[in-house]
């Protein structure tokens, strides 16, 4: 049972610096269930860096991050299972279909009834035409469904979303809206670096701007 | 350990898929190599004395610049699109990661280096326990690609990759490759097993440290 309390997420005092430039001074936030994190910033500003951090990609110099109480480099597995994540890149391989990426990805996240669930989120994100289409004769908008498809596949408890509005049009933006309510609703939570004002998701929107490498709420 | 073994036969299997859907990698490498030694055979033209010392030679350049391409390509697949991040994100273990590269790649020049075998002996008219060679030939082309491997993540990221991995790589495969030339010649030369056995010896150590700490260079160069 989870505690609703508890932040499904905290960021202990992060910071990171690429040689002499500091990107991230001392950013400390919590996020509940149900609650999206909307990072916004400059380009440049560092929310990408935060949201590498986070997944895991990248390491802090320094803080700590906990995920559902717990320091999540002492439970790294787990929590790498807990993350879903969607990036600039679409992260697929460009010469294999939309079916054979998301059985390897399905295969990577040892996901037992992976069937089932390709085909549930192939429903849902409206991929069913592409299935056994190349990535990289999709367009940009389509990569980024399969790619949304590939990082809740699993079930994550926490997107990590970089930009996902990008490249997107109406039809694709309002699905994307739809499946990340209902994530939140299911319990998920979300940290998403974005321009965007996400006024669709208002109700579980906590706002931070990064300025001077600092997070500041808003 | 079951996760492990389950993880590296699916990085594994990724590879094989993408190579049969690309074409990129194989069929490519194989007329490079085939081309290397046709021009070896007219630049030699060996008298049959000389055919046991300079096919040993020959095989190993071709393996050793086949590999470069073939490293450096895998490695190149992996950064599209971001896909080493996804991996690296994923709960598969780093190590899987790099064993499953790892043999991707040696599984590659193990099918080439069969084929150049038969090449070899059709144009050299070899008359020498081909099969033997073939085999002892496999932890030579392991310890190879586990070596490659580690190389190729770090030249990978750079601007100048494609020289950058034979730079960096060769010099520390050169034990390989001499124990390698060592063995085949004379296997070709028809001395018996035990004549190699130094050498297979020192293959085999090379293989196991590398084995051991290539995970571990791996994990390193990718963290961060």
């Amino acid at each position: 049972m989870i505690d609703t309390k508890q932040p499904y997420l905290q960021v202990d005092s992060i910071n990171k610096s690429f040689g002499r430039s500091r990107v991230l001074h001392d950013i400390s936030f919590s996020v509940m269930q149900n609650q999206v994190a909307i990072v916004r910033g400059m380009n440049g500003s560092g929310k990408s860096t935060l949201l590498s951090i986070l997944s895991t990609h990248m390491s802090a110099d320094s803080g700590t991050i906990f995920y559902k109480g717990l320091n999540s480099k002492k439970n790294l597995q787990d929590f790498r299972k807990s993350l879903g994540v969607l990036d600039h890149l679409p992260m697929l391989y460009a010469r294999l279909t939309v079916e054979e990426n998301l059985r390897f990805f399905a295969k990577v996240y040892s996901i037992p009834d992976f069937g089932n669930q390709i085909d549930y989120w192939v429903d849902k994100l409206e991929l069913n035409k592409h299935l056994n289409h190349k990535i990289h004769h999709l367009s940009h908008g389509f990569q980024k469904r399969v790619g949304l498809a590939r990082s809740l596949m699993h079930n994550p408890q926490i997107l990590l979303l970089d930009e996902p509005e990008t490249g997107l049009d109406q039809k694709s933006l309002e699905i994307f809206f739809s499946i990340l309510g209902d994530f939140l609703n299911n319990g998920g939570c979300a940290i998403v670096a974005t321009h965007n004002d996400f006024k669709m998701l208002e109700k579980f929107s906590l706002n931070f701007l990064i300025e001077k490498n600092r997070l500041i709420q808003q | 350990m079951k996760s492990l073994i389950h993880h590296i036969w699916i990085v594994l299997y990724k590879d094989f898929l993408l190579e049969i859907r690309s074409k990129e990698i194989f069929t490519s490498v194989l007329i490079f190599t085939i081309l290397e030694i046709l021009i070896f055979n007219f630049a030699f033209n060996p008298s049959p004395e000389m055919v046991y010392i300079v096919v040993p030679a020959i095989l190993w350049v071709a393996i050793t610049f086949s590999g470069v391409i073939i490293i450096n390509r895998t490695m190149q697949l992996e950064m599209q699109n971001g896909m080493m991040k996804a991996l690296l994100i994923s709960p598969m273990s780093r190590e899987a990661i790099f064993w499953g590269k790892s043999f991707a790649t040696a599984i590659y020049l193990i099918a080439i280096e069969l084929i150049l075998l038969i090449l070899l002996t059709v144009l050299y008219d070899l008359n020498s326990p081909l099969m033997t060679v073939f085999f002892i030939s496999v932890p030579c082309i392991l310890g190879f690609s586990l070596v490659g491997t580690v190389f190729s993540v770090i030249s990978v990221n750079s601007r100048a990759q494609e020289i950058l991995l034979p730079i960096l790589f060769l010099p520390i495969v050169i034990p390989i490759i001499l124990c390698a030339v060592n063995i085949t010649s004379n296997l070709l030369i028809d001395l018996p097993l035990s004549e190699s056995i130094n050498w297979i010896n020192l293959v085999i150590v090379f293989d196991l440290i590398y084995f051991i700490i290539g995970p571990f260079c791996f994990y390193t160069i990718t963290s961060d």
